[in-house]
């Protein structure tokens, strides 16, 4: 199940999995429809980066590159080619590497 | 002039006798120094992000002078409290600049970057350790601020040398480390761990800063060397700062899989470090990501 950074999150989405606090009690329950108030929750108990239910990766990277012109999107894909060029495409480690490249260039266009 | 050559590691880090950085000591430090009751956290808070000021206080913590033959200092409030605030005071003025440095474009290498992926590297390695739930974080946090100090050492030594090969190494699309080789026969690591033997540094950051870029090759302390190796790629992938090499290492998945981290959990370990390091970002003409 994808997983994002708490400042991207949305209302309406949903969460996939508990979130508890360090006593272990559950302060935000799977299934949860996300508002305002709890994207503040998660963010006031140090959430980073919770999992979501019914998104996929690719909604998820439209969100992150919405917005941003096609003349940044095509820098963005030259300097990827470029940073992963020593590593092995296919390792899954790499590829997660990779999403969170990507993401850290847009998010950096948007602030 | 010709510019000088080193043929070692040795002799690199014995070329260099000051470290630049970019800090600037916060305004609350003398207060927190003067005040003895200040607790030592404080200080270390605000004097940890610096590998500068790292540096010059485990090398008086560990020196001779400081009866510190017997057993090396390994913790940074203990290297702070065995120092004293008076010295402490005097340590933290450190030299911001060096014209070493001023020779080479920006494009190719900046200070403030350097600084920034240093810091980003040991945050995301304290975060992985506690992750996996070491014993001493702040060991990680020590082996992430200078795994690449060895760099720094090799641009400061050898500037035009240093620039024209990562120049070279930019337009034939190599890795900055397999350049280093090419060029001088030696590699940052190889200097860093020079570096930190000279400055008395416990010698547990050897390996981590020596097998950083190959992290199969550890010995004595894998998990260490791992989670430099893996929270060198966070800061990379990140793009918070950069010491110069603008490739992403190769990545050792099965060592990284063996101290207990799935690649699904990359995403939660890069939003604690974009969390914890904030406003610790030193930025120049507004950027801080990406430099």
């Amino acid at each position: 199940m994808p997983r994002i950074r708490t400042e991207f999150l949305k209302q309406g989405l949903k969460l996939g999995e508990d979130i508890r606090d360090k006593e272990g009690r559950t302060i935000m329950a799977k299934g949860s429809t996300l508002d305002n108030a709890k994207i503040s929750k998660l963010k006031e108990n140090n959430v980073y980066c919770p999992e979501i239910f019914g998104i996929s990766e690719e909604e998820i990277d439209e969100m992150y590159h919405d917005g941003v012109s096609d003349e940044n999107s095509t820098t963005i894909e030259g300097l990827h080619s470029m940073q992963f060029s020593m590593c092995v495409g296919f390792d899954p480690f790499v590829k997660e590497l990779k999403i969170i490249s990507d993401r850290a260039l847009y998010a950096s266009l948007k602030s | 002039m010709k510019a000088a050559r080193y043929k070692s590691p040795e002799a690199v880090v014995k070329a260099v006798t000051e470290i630049p950085s970019p800090y600037v000591k916060p305004p609350e430090l003398d207060e927190y120094l003067l005040n003895m009751n200040t607790q030592i956290d404080k200080i270390n808070d605000l004097l940890r992000v610096d590998y500068a000021v790292v540096i010059r206080i485990f090398k008086l913590a560990n020196s001779v002078v400081m009866g510190g033959n017997e057993e090396k200092v390994l913790k940074i409030n203990d290297a702070i409290s065995s120092v004293g605030n008076l010295e402490i005071s005097r340590i933290v003025q450190v030299s911001q600049r060096n014209p070493a440095l001023d020779i080479i474009p920006p494009q190719l290498f900046n200070l403030e970057s350097f600084w920034n992926h240093s810091l980003a590297t040991a945050i995301a390695a304290e975060e992985i350790a506690k992750f996996i739930q070491e014993e001493n974080p702040e060991c990680f946090f020590i082996c992430g601020l200078l795994h690449d100090i060895g760099r720094l050492l090799m641009l400061l030594a050898m500037p035009k040398q240093y620039a024209i090969c990562m120049l070279e190494g930019r337009q034939k699309n190599r890795s900055l480390q397999s350049q280093e080789l090419r060029v001088f026969g030696f590699d940052h690591a190889e200097v860093g761990v020079e570096a930190i033997k000279e400055w008395k540094f416990p010698s547990f950051a050897e390996e981590a800063i020596e097998y950083h870029h190959t992290a199969s090759d550890a010995r004595k302390h894998p998990r260490l060397v791992t989670v430099t190796h893996l929270a060198d790629a966070l800061a990379h992938a990140l793009h918070i700062g950069q010491s110069g090499e603008v490739m992403m290492p190769k990545i050792y998945s099965q060592n990284i899989q063996e101290i207990g981290i799935n690649p699904y959990q990359l995403h939660d370990l890069s939003g604690r470090v974009i969390q914890k390091i904030g406003a610790k970002l030193i930025k120049r003409n507004n950027v801080s990501v990406a430099a």
